[in-house]
């Protein structure tokens, strides 16, 4: 605990001189990629790293591998994904917390904005696709510990009803919207946005940011988005895809997006023209639909480059200095595994398929309810 | 789990699971800041017939009147009242039941679990 805090301190303070001195010119460039090694302990820093291996340096990486690749397993012979989203989210709830902050989402960056910076600016962003006004009534769904939703709460003054999955992430969620001080707009409850518990023309807007990529069922995911909505709502998705790009014959193409699916325990990648069939058949209209990333913005992975965490992570340097220290005991066992699995992979991926151009993190799709 | 909260839950895929029986449950009242025009712009929103039943099943004591009164915006008294009901008073822990099917599912430390 003192540890942690202390590392937390001395990476914020690190951080924050860091920001100032990269400024400088000239010197400024060459300074970057201390940020990385220093940056804020829940940033995507060294730092982070180093929190996250104290705090778990006694956690069972062999059961949860074992489990993780059981419920895929699962998920990939019967299509329902459920068991393996408590599963992974019960334990990478935290794990992705402490690593990289509240934020389980890419978001459009630009030159000298700091990721934090991005995000809350990724919030106006949602509020105004929301078109969210104060009294309204507003569902997250696949909210984890809720930030968007008590963002959104707090910019617009609507209030917002979270719906997720692991008990993991209802208890955190639940502890944050007290912590914000937002119990009486914000709320969480369990469930899965394939069967909602909830009436039908219940809010006035819908969202889900990052999520309907979990689902094996496209259809029934967004047609309950649509039942719970009220005639004349919205349904805001902000999702993940695969673009016209990807060639599943290809065999790199193919090896990045299906270790996407993988890691995070997924069905496949879902293509835009799912959501616009699966909207319609649900009834809804288009209303807009954007890519949040094209330039000037920097690409949606860029994250994972300006930090050079994607350099890092990449490195066979990295990977044999981890597996040594598993062999010799310093790292716990199967920690490799879950290092390769969960934190290298999804780094890895998700940038060398942006590179290629096959997977957008960045499309936020606006339908009505007529 | 508020009453706010419990009045827009239901039965998950069930569409007469609505309202859900709460059974066998632990209350706790907080008291929180009264927002007479937050609690105002909820009465439209409410299924009130749900909201009395809700209260009746917990035993909680309330000056609540058997149908919304015309002017609400301008009655204090009644905001006050309803604010209490909507807001103070909490389910920790019980168990919701489907009207329709007597499934049951679960309230522990506060948050529904309809899964
Ligand atoms: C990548 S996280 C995104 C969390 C949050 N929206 C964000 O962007 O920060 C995916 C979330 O979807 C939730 N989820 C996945 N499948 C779900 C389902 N069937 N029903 C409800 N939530 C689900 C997970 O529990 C997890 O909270």
């Amino acid at each position: 605990m003192v540890l942690t805090s202390i590392l937390s301190l001395v990476g914020t303070v690190l951080g924050t001189a860091l920001d100032v001195a990269c400024a400088v010119p000239v010197v400024g460039p060459l300074l970057k990629p201390l940020k990385f090694i220093f940056g804020a302990a829940d940033d995507q820093s060294v730092t982070s790293l180093f929190t996250f291996l104290w705090n778990y340096r006694n956690f069972d990486f062999e059961h949860f591998m074992k489990s993780h690749k059981a419920a895929l397993a699962v998920g990939q012979k019967t299509g329902d994904y459920c068991t393996g989203v408590c599963n992974y989210y019960e334990v990478m709830s935290e794990v992705i917390t402490l690593t990289s902050g509240p934020f389980w989402h890419f978001v459009p960056m630009a030159e000298g904005v700091s990721r934090k910076e991005s995000h809350d600016q990724f919030h106006c962003t949602m509020v105004n696709h929301l078109d969210a006004k104060p009294g309204q009534k507003i569902l997250e769904f696949g909210c984890g510990f809720g930030e968007i939703g008590r963002q959104v709460a707090k910019i617009s003054g609507a209030s917002v009803t979270g719906l997720t999955m692991s008990n993991a992430e209802i208890v955190g969620g639940n502890e944050r919207i007290h912590k914000a001080g937002l119990q009486d707009r914000c709320v969480i409850v369990q469930g899965n946005y394939h069967k909602m518990p909830f009436p039908d023309a219940s809010f006035d807007k819908v969202f889900g940011v990052y999520c309907l990529k979990y689902s094996a069922d496209l259809e029934t995911a967004i047609s309950e988005a649509a039942r719970v909505l009220k005639p004349g709502g919205r349904l805001v998705s902000y999702e993940i895809i695969v673009t016209d790009k990807y060639d599943p014959t290809n065999k790199t193409h193919k090896y990045y997006v299906d270790n996407i699916s993988h890691s995070t325990c997924m069905p496949p990648l879902w293509h835009a023209h799912n959501f616009r069939d699966a909207a319609r058949k649900a009834g809804l209209v288009p209303h807009s639909e954007v890519d949040l990333c094209k330039p000037p913005a920097q690409p949606w992975y860029s994250c994972f480059e300006r930090t050079y965490i994607h350099d890092v992570l990449s490195s066979p340097l990295v990977l044999n200095a981890v597996k040594l220290a598993e062999t010799v005991r310093i790292l716990p066992k199967s920690f490799f595994e879950f290092f390769e699995a969960c934190i290298i992979h999804p780094t890895t991926d998700f940038t060398n398929a942006g590179r290629l151009g096959i997977v957008d993190g960045a499309l936020m799709m606006v339908w009505t309810k007529p | 789990m508020k009453l706010l909260t419990h009045n827009m839950l239901t039965s998950p895929g069930n569409a007469r699971g609505f309202p859900l029986k709460i059974e066998g449950a632990t209350v706790e009242e907080v008291e929180t800041d009264f927002n007479a025009e937050f609690i105002s712009r909820m009465v439209a929103k409410l299924e009130w017939d749900a909201l009395l039943g809700a209260l009746q099943q917990l035993g909680v004591a309330h000056q609540l009147p058997s149908a919304v009164p015309d002017k609400y915006a301008e009655d204090e008294a009644f905001l006050k009242a309803l604010h209490h009901v909507l807001v103070e008073v909490e389910v920790m822990e019980g168990e919701l039941v489907c009207p329709e099917t007597a499934k049951r599912f679960p309230v522990k430390g506060g948050i529904p679990s309809l899964i």
